[in-house]
């Protein structure tokens, strides 16, 4: 499963479906709710990776997670223009995310409960990291923007949509307030 | 394990990945303007919002002890991945002690 799907919010939520009914349907729905945002990641790499051929391009985009997309969006604002850096950062999160599945499957008896250890705060953990990297003062309508998306949408209806949402919300009134100040 | 697991999850496989790709697609056939251009640009900061905020909302106390900590480091100078471990630390003895 993660070696296919390689999405954990995703996984995390088609077992929780999946265990209340068999139907596929359902299941696939999920999937692409939780990963919705990654519509929002495929279109931000494009500038990046459009020159590149489709096997290698696609290929590439397989490989992109949340932690790992942002990195290589900073690194691309900081001018690092290797598309390689989006493969090689992928594939760096991909394999020890196989890897630990496998092993995970194996032992999960030995650590006992991951939320005890806040092994879940990890994700979070670097989201804050990334936030004050991606961080500037034009960036702020935007990000309270973004904030307010994810905490209404988080109200209404929690889960893959909140980061969806909030990214749509950023993204958008970045682009009016471009807009506007060409304008002016 | 049911006979058409691997149906299934080739179809999730296929699901998650149409979701990764649709969005690069798509790109294609727009113009990259300076203001889609500075959208995208804004996307990562709200992104990474959107994770945070609902964990905040929750008002879990070793949660936001954790993201005050890491984010406290890393403006001391701290190394990112060190902030990141040195968050979870904090939210494992937190939640240890009941928080």
């Amino acid at each position: 499963m993660s070696a296919f799907i390689n999405s954990g919010s995703a996984q995390l939520a088609v077992l929780q479906s999946w265990s209340a009914t068999s139907v596929l349907a359902p299941a696939v729905l999920v999937v692409i709710i939780a990963n919705a945002r990654y519509l929002l990641y495929g279109a931000a790499l494009r500038p990046w990776l459009a020159s590149l051929p489709p096997l290698k391009s696609y290929g590439t985009l397989f490989f992109v997670g949340d932690a790992q997309w942002a990195l290589s969006m900073l690194r691309f604002a900081q001018g690092q223009l290797d598309a390689g850096f989006v493969l090689g950062s992928g594939l760096a999160m991909y394999l020890p995310w196989v890897a630990g599945a496998l092993i995970g499957s194996g032992i999960t008896d030995l650590i006992g409960n991951v939320q005890l250890l806040a092994l879940d705060f990890l994700l979070i953990g670097f989201a804050t990291t990334m936030a004050l990297s991606a961080w500037k003062r034009t960036l702020l309508l935007p990000a309270l923007a973004a904030l307010l998306a994810a905490l209404i949408c988080n109200r209404v209806a929690p889960g893959g949509w909140t980061i969806a949402a909030s990214g749509m919300a950023g993204g958008l009134t970045a682009f009016v307030c471009a807009s506007s100040s060409r304008a002016a | 394990m049911q006979p058409d697991f691997p149906i299934a999850l080739l179809t999730l496989g296929a699901a998650a990945f149409a979701c990764r790709a649709g969005g690069f697609f798509l790109m294609r056939y727009i113009h990259v303007s300076p203001a889609l251009d500075a959208a995208l640009r804004a996307t990562p900061l709200a992104v990474m919002l959107g994770i945070i905020a609902p964990v905040v909302a929750t008002g879990r106390v070793a949660d936001i002890a954790g993201i005050v900590v890491a984010a406290a480091a890393v403006k001391l100078g701290v190394n990112d991945i060190l902030a990141v471990f040195i968050g979870v630390a904090v939210v494992a003895i937190a939640r240890a002690l009941g928080g």
